[in-house]
């Protein structure tokens, strides 16, 4: 074994453990900011095991969208929305943890044996590109230019749906909302609620 | 590659109509921008409508031409991906019409709602003709995304919201289900992408565990988008939360969207493992059928009733699926085609009579037909039909599945579809005799009061036309059924992998009612456009 | 083009003579750059601390630091030892785990981005494919050290000052990856080498500055507001949020952000002069000279010249940058919070679009001076 591969080898173990600690941290954490943390470990890990696997590229935008985008506004969310409710405990909720263990090591159990039954096709052929970015141009611009073209309008509507659904109503026709005064009922279904079963 | 010879083999044309729907849906968006959103509701609608139009007549247009892959094997453009497009396009066109008093009445912005539909309409549409990987998981995520996005759209009612979080929270669960599977596909074939592809490089392998694995999570993905029981739960509450508009898409658009996907998907790249995979769509089949069917009889809510019964029209829709004939085939599709104007027709009234009344109770609807004879005539209708009675247009459709279900042999399936009819023709019946048998004095308070009818403010004519529009495709596409007949099958026929898929089985007969001297295609795509 | 001085394989040839394997040579010179370019950068803060407290003082017309070591440069050792040797503290009812990691998540990537600053054409730690694309990922790291610092802190000002500090690092990440994509753009690659390289040749001419000047200012904005420099120091803003996530460290842990803060701040003006300035190009072609005095461009002599040459034109612009910011945070105001996001989304992030748009355009239009 030469050096550059015992090295490999022990990254991959590394960032491996550290993969599954952080999401078993995510799950079993009572507090929800540690798991929103431990998600960031999570994605950071990834992004090493990515890099282990010649996706420099990958690895980065990993790192700039998951950790830098998206776990930031898991965190927003969860410190700007400080409500402190204490939430009774669910009686017997050992019986719900213990069913979704159940269901999660029988699922962990048989993707394994699938993965160590499959006969992995190989791709010897290939070999790291010089360069992952102009590969990746490549792509985009040639088999995959329909789904990357889609994205835009996946990305376009939902920066439109987002925009829509965070800003501060006005009532149409009118510029600015009346503050203080007792709000239309607008952007409400128009079928009255149920009334509670007695 | 250079950029001309790339072009040159893009064969670009092939997505015209979903780019006409994408230029109409730039032209709304900046529009509305320029011109204020004062003034939108008075104009966006009807150019979304005349984009669509425009983009249903280009599928037309596409029919004659010999279908090829286009985008580098992205997309396919054949017959089958055609009628599925045009069905997907037409249910948007119709929940448009629907939508705008709607929209309107609730004070909420109509140009951003035409954008976002229109976006999941352009999701929907290359759904149907995606032969890859990436496209169906990008374009799949889009049509989800702007679902989400419209299901929350009435924002300060706490049920939209409720809704919208518990549609966004499954079907994030379901999105990540369904690209697991589709890794274990990207894995099991060695690297390919292209369904074809996969297809090859899984028969020469026997990597049957995996196999069945990624098969498995797969169908957990489609069938939560067609809202197959038991991935069902996410529908009554959706449906009875979300504005009524996008309830007629999400249960007409998005579902022809999932079974074009797993037309595609299942029969396309999972030939090694055809028993299996419609092994398990039988039991989805029987347990929608019977569930929707059943539970739909205790609901009090309109929408929740109609969440339930779309449950059980998508069993009865899996019939044709799983016997994998070429008739299944033909009669599946000629039923979403059907079923797209009895339940938009349906939704419209459901509507129509919210917006006059407030409220969707189905005791509420008692003694409409004193005061409303249109809406009651347009509903029961569209209630019998859903329900299969003669000679509307949902008998031929179910006559249809269930005779090339017996054709094929299934029996249980067909009896289970039949005796679900029977119990769906009970809960149906029962509102159409709350509107029309009750006496004056057995009258609901909302239909006591009810206004005047006035088809004069902003967004009623519509309204009035999607109503008609959809009556009377109802009534007569039964009666005037062949020619849609041979169309889907034209379009099942011309798909080889539909024929591979059940070359192991007898060859089924055509169902006889095939024209050939009839220039079909022509005939009932104008009909059609012209709805 | 001469490649310049290659120390790695002198290096590693040097040893090879005194009978080691080439193997185990190139183990022992892997972490000899990373450790110089530690210390380099700790040592560049020492200046850029001194430096901060000088001008400060010239600005309001005090003498500043004077008595430790001559000119007072031994101020800021004083500073660092005061802060080794302060006590460890941390409140009650903070949280342990997080307030200590707080501060090195926030460190980390910043060192880490060092890994692409090249000072020659050979000298940089790895010239990688994604270059530039690594500071700008990394960088997006921060926030969350910043976001734990001030929610471990159990203080609200604290916990104020970290949502800013995060909202503000998002806001002005994108203005910042756009002014570059336009610098990419024009070089073709993502690596920083390649980009100085293709501004080389025509001396102070071929500088991007030239083809970018509203890259140039863009960037630079964006650069200041990612330090939480003044005008954009929000985060700390002591009129209203005490120190903001600082307000309850103290000892080493404050040294962090400290030494973090001003890290960042050498980074972002280094990497100003390299993507604008011609990074360790001499304003005038170093080969023209060369010509002109008669020496062989392959003179060793002239090679060892000409790498300290980059080095010092690296550095001289990378400290013209952190002047310009220390006289900034001297005249001009802090702008309030929706001010500055109101910058950040409607007018850095149109300005930036447009730039990459127009850059877009002229290289097609004119290849030859937009690298085509």
């Amino acid at each position: 074994m030469t050096l550059a591969d015992g090295v490999q080898l022990v990254s991959t173990l590394i960032l491996a453990a550290m993969v599954i600690g952080a999401a078993l941290g995510v799950v079993l954490f009572d507090n929800i900011v540690y798991s929103a943390f431990t998600l960031g470990g999570v994605f950071i890990s990834i992004a090493g095991l990515y890099i282990l696997m010649n996706a420099d590229f990958v690895s980065a935008a990993q790192v700039l969208i998951y950790v830098g985008a998206v776990n930031v506004l898991i965190l927003f969310a969860i410190m700007l929305v400080n409500k402190q409710e204490v939430y009774s405990p669910v009686p017997r909720r050992w019986i719900r943890k213990l069913s979704a263990a159940l269901v999660s090591a029988g699922l962990f159990g048989l993707l394994t044996v699938m993965l160590l039954q499959t006969e992995w096709l190989p791709n010897a052929a290939q070999t790291a590109p010089d360069s992952t970015v102009i590969l990746i141009g490549e792509h985009f611009f040639s088999d995959y230019l329909l789904p990357f073209e889609l994205a835009s309008i996946l990305l376009l509507m939902a920066l439109v749906g987002a925009v829509v659904i965070a800003r501060r109503e006005s009532i149409v026709g009118e510029d600015t909302a009346i503050v203080g005064e007792q709000p239309a009922p607008v952007l409400e279904l128009p079928e009255r609620p149920r009334e509670p079963v007695a | 590659m250079d950029v001309a010879n790339l072009a040159s083999q893009l064969n670009a044309g092939a997505i015209l109509p979903e780019g006409a729907v994408i230029l109409t849906l730039m032209v709304v968006l900046i529009g509305e921008l320029a011109l204020g959103r004062a003034s939108a509701a008075r104009w966006t609608p009807y150019v979304a409508i005349a984009g669509l139009l425009l983009s249903v007549g280009l599928l037309c247009l596409q029919w004659d031409l010999t279908p090829t892959l286009s985008f580098l094997g992205s997309f396919n453009a054949d017959k089958l991906s055609i009628v599925l497009r045009s069905i997907i396009a037409l249910s948007t066109l119709v929940t448009i019409l629907m939508s705008i008093r709607y929209v309107e009445q609730a004070g909420s912005s109509i140009g951003e709602f035409m954008t976002i539909l229109l976006s999941a309409t352009v999701g929907g549409m290359f759904l149907c003709g995606a032969e890859e990987l990436t496209m169906i998981f990008v374009s799949l995520e889009t049509l989800s995304i702007a679902s989400y996005l419209l299901t929350g759209y009435m924002k300060r009612d706490p049920r939209s919201n409720e809704a919208a979080l518990k549609y966004l929270l499954i079907g994030a669960a379901s999105s990540a289900v369904f690209l697991y599977g589709l890794s274990l596909l990207y894995g099991l074939s060695g690297g390919e992408t292209h369904l074809s592809a996969i297809a090859n490089a899984l028969a020469q392998g026997t990597n049957h565990l995996g196999l069945l694995i990624a098969l498995v999570f797969v169908i957990a993905g489609i069938s939560f988008k067609i809202a197959a029981v038991p991935f069902h739960q996410w529908t009554p509450d959706v449906y009875e939360g979300a504005p009524t508009p996008v309830v007629a898409f999400l249960s007409v658009g998005s579902k022809a969207a999932g079974f074009a996907l797993a037309i595609r998907l299942l029969t396309q790249a999972f030939p090694a493992v055809v028993e299996q995979w419609q092994f398990i769509f039988t039991a989805l089949a029987i347990l929608s059928m019977v569930l929707g069917n059943v539970v739909a009889i205790a609901q009090t809510s309109m929408k929740r009733m109609l969440a339930y019964s779309s449950i059980g029209q998508a069993g009865f829709v899996m019939i044709g699926f799983v016997i994998g004939t070429e008739a299944g085939y033909a009669s599946m599709i000629f039923y979403l085609l059907i079923y797209l104007f009895m339940n938009l027709g349906a939704f419209t009234c459901i509507i129509l009579f919210a917006l006059r009344t407030g409220t969707d109770q189905i005791s509420e609807y008692a003694g409409l037909y004193q005061k409303d004879p249109l809406l009651t005539l347009a509903l029961s209708l569209c209630l019998l039909s859903l329900g299969g009675i003669p000679p509307l247009a949902g008998f031929f459709g179910k006559i249809y599945l269930f005779w090339a279900g017996w054709q094929a042999g299934a029996y249980g399936l067909v009896i289970l579809g039949l005796v679900t009819s029977v119990i769906s023709i009970y809960y149906y019946i029962r509102v159409v005799k709350m509107m029309v048998v009750k006496e004056p004095q057995e009258m609901s308070d909302v239909v006591l009061n009810y206004p005047a009818i006035n088809w004069t403010p902003l967004g009623m004519r519509p309204l009035q036309v999607g109503l008609f529009v959809t009556l009377i495709a109802t009534s007569i596409a039964g009666i005037l059924s062949n020619p849609l007949f041979t169309l889907v099958n034209n379009a099942v026929v011309e798909v080889p992998h539909l024929q591979t898929a059940n070359a192991a089985k007898t060859p089924m007969a055509i169902l006889p009612t095939t024209t050939p001297e009839l220039p079909a295609p022509l005939v009932s795509n104008s009909d059609s456009t012209a709805l | 083009m001469n490649s310049g001085i290659d120390l790695q394989q002198k290096f590693i040839d040097t040893l090879s003579d005194l009978g080691l394997s080439a193997g185990v040579a190139k183990a022992i010179w892997i972490p000899l750059p990373m450790v110089l370019m530690i210390f380099g950068a700790t040592v560049g803060v020492l200046v850029s601390v001194w430096l901060e407290r000088k001008i400060s003082a010239a600005a309001q017309q005090r003498i500043g630091p004077e008595y430790i070591g001559p000119l007072g440069i031994l101020a800021p050792v004083a500073d660092g030892i005061k802060l080794v040797f302060k006590e460890d503290v941390v409140p009650a009812n903070a949280d342990p785990w997080l307030f200590t990691l707080g501060p090195v998540i926030v460190v980390i990537p910043v060192f880490l981005s060092y890994l692409i600053v090249p000072f020659g054409q050979n000298l940089v730690i790895t010239d990688l494919g994604i270059g530039i694309f690594l500071w700008i990922a990394l960088s997006s790291i921060a926030p969350i050290g910043l976001l734990m610092a001030g929610y471990a802190s159990n203080n609200k000002y604290s916990l104020l000052g970290g949502l800013r500090a995060a909202a503000q690092s998002i806001s002005y990440e994108i203005p910042l990856a756009l002014a570059v994509l336009a610098v990419v753009m024009m070089s073709n690659s993502l690596s920083t080498v390649d980009i100085v390289d293709q501004q080389s040749g025509y001396g102070i001419l071929g500088w991007n500055v030239w083809r970018q000047p509203a890259g140039l200012l863009l960037f630079w904005i964006a650069a200041l507001a990612e330090c939480e420099r003044m005008p954009f120091d929000l985060p700390e803003a002591e009129e209203e949020l005490v120190a903001g996530y600082q307000t309850e460290y103290a000892g080493m842990k404050f040294a962090l952000f400290y030494l973090g803060s001003y890290v960042n701040l050498v980074l972002s003006a280094l990497l100003v002069a390299v993507l604008y300035f011609g990074g360790w190009d001499f304003p005038i072609p170093i080969e023209l000279l060369a010509s002109w005095i008669g020496v062989s461009p392959n003179n060793p002599v002239l090679e060892v010249v000409i790498a300290g040459l980059g080095i010092v034109m690296t550095l001289l612009k990378a400290y013209f940058f952190l002047f310009l910011a220390i006289l900034l945070r001297w005249t001009v105001p802090r702008v309030r919070i929706d001010q500055l996001l109101d910058l950040g989304w409607k007018f850095l992030l149109p300005i930036g679009l447009v730039n990459l748009l127009l850059t877009a355009g002229l290289k097609l239009a004119f290849p030859v001076a937009f690298g085509g």
